[in-house]
This record gives C-alpha cells, sequence and structure tokens, in this order.
C-alpha cells in the first residue's frame, strides 16, 4: 500500500492513476509537493507501466500552490541571510521543479486529464505532461502575477514552447484564466471534450498507445487513435 | 528586375537627404519609438535614436512597455546603402557607425519592460534587425520580410543573423539570410518569426491597445521578471531557462512574502 495522504496512486491494467486528493481544489500544499516527489522518485521507478494519468479528486483538477505554505518556506529559507540574501534557488522549489520536469522525461505517455479549475502551478505541471486531455468548462489560468508572483515552475517557458511570446505576455502578464477552447486553439492542450467522456477519452488513449508509444510520435498517435474515437457523445450516430 | 528593385525603387521614390529621425511620444505607460524618415523610413544610420534620449524617455516618463514602429505604410525598408558605401571608404567610421547600431540593438533587447515592434509594410535588412531586437513582433497582413544584404554582396550587420537564428529552428535562419528571399505575412508567422497578424493600418493601435491593458496597475518588478523570464526562453538551454525562471519566482516570493508579513 502507498501511504499518501495528498495523492492517491493507484495502478490499473498497467496504467497508474496519479490523483491530486485532497477535494475540493486539491491545493498543491507543502505535504503534496513532499509526496509528490517520493512518489516520483521511490515509487514510480519500480512500477511495470504503460502510461499514468494525472487528474483531480472531484471537480477540479487543481487550484495551484497553496500561497501560506510558500510564504512561510520562502520566508524561513531566507532568514539566515537576512540582508545577505542568497541567490541560489531554495532546495524545495528545485526539488518541485524537478519533479514536475520527470513526469516529461518519463518514457511511458504521461496524460493529464484537466476538469474544472487548474490555476497557476496546477496547470504548469499539466505543462510538463505529453498529452493534455480537457474536459469543457475548464478554467485554466497562470494568475501568479495578480500575487506579484511569476509562475516559477517552469510554466513561462512551456507556455512560450506551446505558444508564443506573445501569448505567454498576455496569459502570464494579464493573469486572468481562459477557457478550453482557447487553450486548444492556442495549443496549450491537445483535446477538449464533454465533460463526462474526458477520463474515459484518456484513459483509452493510453490503452491504445500501449507497446508502440513514442514521446516524438505523441501527437500523431492521438490523430490515429481519434480516427477510432468518438469525441463527444453528441457526434455518436 | 527583381522583386526587391521593384519594391525598392517605388519606396525611395523620395528626398533621401534628411537624415534618419525617429520621434518619440507616449500613451499612457506605453512609450512609442516611430521610426520616420521619408516614405520607406530608410536608415540612414544604423542608430536610428540615441540610446541616452532612449534611456532618458523611459525612465523620466515612467515608461512600462514600448512599441517600435514606422511611420506611414512600411516599418522601414533598410540601410541606405548608397550613404552606406560612401561611409565604408572610411574603415573606422564604418566600423563605429555599424557599432552604434549594434548597441542600439544590443540596448532594446536587453529592455525589462516588453518592446513590441509593430509591422507595416516592408521590413528589409536593417529593419528587420531592429523588429528581431525587439521582444515581440505583430505585423499587419501584407507585411514583407527579407535579408536583402547578400543581393548587395553583403550581410545583415548589427547581430540580425544570431537574432535570426536563434528564433528560427532547423537552420531556416541561414536560410533566410543565404537566401536573401523575400516571405510574407503568413510565411513569417510559421517560421515564428511573426507572433501575430492584424489587418492593414492596425498593428499600432493593436500593440498600443494591448500593452495598455497589460502593464496597466502591475508593479514594474513584476513586469521585469515576465519579461526576462519570456527572453531567456532563446538565451538559454530549455533547462537553465527554468532554473532562471524559478530563480526570477523566488526574488519576488520573498519580498511578497515580507510586505504580506509586515501588513
Amino acid at each position: 500500500m502507498y501511504q499518501y495522504d495528498t495523492i492517491e496512486w493507484k495502478v490499473e491494467e498497467k496504467i497508474g492513476h496519479l490523483v491530486l486528493d485532497q477535494p475540493p481544489a486539491n491545493s498543491m500544499d507543502n505535504r503534496f509537493f513532499v509526496e509528490l516527489k517520493d512518489l516520483v522518485n521511490g515509487t514510480i521507478p519500480g512500477e511495470d507501466l504503460d502510461g499514468i494519468l494525472i487528474y483531480g479528486r472531484g471537480r477540479h483538477f487543481s487550484s495551484g500552490a497553496f500561497l501560506d505554505d510558500l510564504f512561510q518556506n520562502v520566508l524561513s529559507y531566507y532568514k539566515p541571510y537576512a540582508g545577505n540574501r542568497k541567490k541560489e534557488v531554495p532546495e524545495f522549489l528545485r526539488d518541485n521543479l524537478e519533479t514536475f520536469q520527470s513526469f516529461g522525461k518519463m518514457n511511458v505517455p504521461v496524460i493529464s486529464v484537466i476538469r474544472g479549475v487548474c490555476l497557476g502551478a496546477a496547470l504548469e505541471l499539466t505543462l510538463f505532461c505529453h498529452i493534455r486531455i480537457c474536459a469543457e468548462g475548464a478554467v485554466l489560468g497562470l494568475p501568479e502575477t495578480s500575487f506579484n508572483l511569476l509562475p516559477g515552475l517552469g510554466g513561462v517557458q512551456n507556455f512560450i514552447n506551446l505558444t508564443n511570446p506573445l501569448k505567454t505576455l498576455e496569459v502570464v502578464l494579464g493573469g486572468n484564466s481562459f477557457t478550453p477552447q482557447e487553450a486548444l486553439e492556442w495549443n496549450v492542450v491537445d483535446r477538449v471534450t464533454d465533460k463526462k467522456i474526458a477520463f474515459g477519452y484518456a484513459i483509452d488513449f493510453a490503452k491504445f498507445v500501449r507497446g508502440k508509444y513514442s514521446r516524438i510520435r505523441v501527437k500523431e498517435l492521438l490523430e490515429e487513435f481519434d480516427e477510432n474515437y468518438y469525441l463527444h457523445d453528441s457526434d455518436n450516430g | 528586375m527583381s522583386e526587391f528593385q521593384l519594391i525598392y525603387r517605388k519606396i525611395l521614390k523620395c528626398d533621401m537627404s534628411r537624415s534618419v529621425k525617429s520621434k518619440l511620444s507616449r500613451e499612457g505607460p506605453v512609450g512609442l519609438v516611430i521610426i520616420d524618415n521619408n516614405a520607406g523610413n530608410v536608415l540612414d544610420e544604423p542608430e536610428f535614436l540615441r540610446i541616452d534620449r532612449l534611456q532618458d524617455f523611459i525612465s523620466t516618463e515612467s515608461i512600462k512597455s514600448i512599441v517600435i514602429s514606422g511611420k506611414g505604410r512600411h516599418f522601414s525598408s533598410g540601410a541606405n546603402l548608397q550613404k552606406l558605401l560612401q561611409t565604408a571608404e572610411n574603415k573606422t567610421l564604418l566600423e563605429e557607425t555599424i557599432r552604434k547600431g549594434r548597441l542600439l540593438l544590443d540596448f532594446i533587447e536587453g529592455l525589462e519592460i516588453p518592446v513590441i515592434a509593430a509591422i507595416e509594410g516592408v521590413c528589409f535588412g536593417g529593419g528587420l534587425e531592429i523588429a528581431l531586437a525587439c521582444h515581440i513582433r505583430i505585423c499587419s497582413e501584407n507585411a514583407l520580410f527579407a535579408f536583402p544584404e547578400v543581393n548587395h554582396n553583403l550581410i545583415p550587420g548589427l547581430g540580425g543573423i544570431g537574432r535570426a537564428t536563434r528564433i528560427l529552428k532547423g537552420g531556416m535562419g541561414y536560410e533566410m539570410v543565404l537566401g536573401g528571399d523575400m516571405f510574407d505575412a503568413a510565411t513569417a508567422y510559421e517560421l515564428r518569426i511573426i507572433d501575430h497578424i492584424v489587418p492593414k493600418g492596425n498593428t499600432l493601435e493593436y500593440s498600443v491597445g494591448l500593452l495598455k491593458k497589460l502593464v496597466k496597475d502591475k508593479p514594474l518588478e513584476v513586469i521585469n521578471a515576465v519579461v526576462r523570464a519570456i527572453k531567456v526562453n532563446k538565451q538559454l538551454n530549455f533547462n537553465d531557462a527554468m532554473v532562471e525562471e524559478t530563480r526570477m519566482f523566488c526574488d519576488l516570493a520573498f519580498k511578497e512574502a515580507l510586505r504580506r508579513k509586515e501588513e
């Protein structure tokens, strides 16, 4: 048994399910980041997996980092250096970044299923995934600048590579949330599906690419998969 | 007659005796740099604006973003070739002239407030080098781009080759410089040189409107951090850029944490 409080990890038919498990907001607090690091470095390498799905318990993916924890950490890290502030990145933040980066480097497809709210660090986590399936009605955004912060976990870099510098400036400096349709148009998510089928679609895709997965060909495989799958319930003739 | 020569001739049918001018003005927090030298905005000197003038303008007017554009129908058709070849007779003078131009473009690129090039019509040679030094490029649907230097046995001299090859993946930057061919707005967008295309005549209004909305109410330190985070994407490798982004995040988080503690 995996003993995590903030994450549920289960493996079904060789597909790993990583569930952000602190509903309703599935906030990413200190405990979550510690447990996610342990999961990535301690648990996942020992599993025999064909793919990983990342999603949130309940209606939302996650509201992002828990700011109280973040400010507390930053203050206690810098305290000993008061007046002579160290320039290095605090270890906990470097850890968080490396944990997120690990998902992008995995050699099985990592698919995030974005339902409901997915903001800040939560969106940054999904940007490291190989595929993002977004349910209609989801709310996406990088609101950090509204709190005088910056998306600090690769969000800016991933966003530029998916879109362009202008769109990144608009989204990051503007801080406004955006819709699944906008995300699709900007190449931030790969598919937008009916709320009811987003999860099933992601699982079926993970099963579909079993054994033929390659990171470079992942978008191509998604196209191939679509030819055999209906995106919307209403489209089913 | 080549396409270039036709376009050049059309644009250059004007008085070229005036030296290059650019006009500075502001709209709220947005500073406007308008290249203003006859119909084609030919650059008589690569340094189309004195650095100290730009620096003073930004600091005294509390400018939080900049749009660079060309007056009239074209952004800039690039260097005044005749004048350039005249200057080239004196090697020291030429080197000094080019050096000043490079310094200006490095200064513009190095700014930590957003700099958008609003490009209408022709954007050739030195004009394209100016545009590539900006952080973001928005153009009109009829915009045309080229590095025509090779057609005159020259190369872009203001850092444009380095900037083009950094932005353009897969050797397309070299193709652009070596081929010297002209390409349109849609191609430039596909190549990721251009971030956005708007209808003819709208680039300036669109860019200013967008920046006004984005920088309004934002502290300068946040604007600076966002711009730096965007710039490192092209300057560093992916991994280093991410670590740099996290480091900038830390600086802001520490300041914000202290502020919250004091409240």
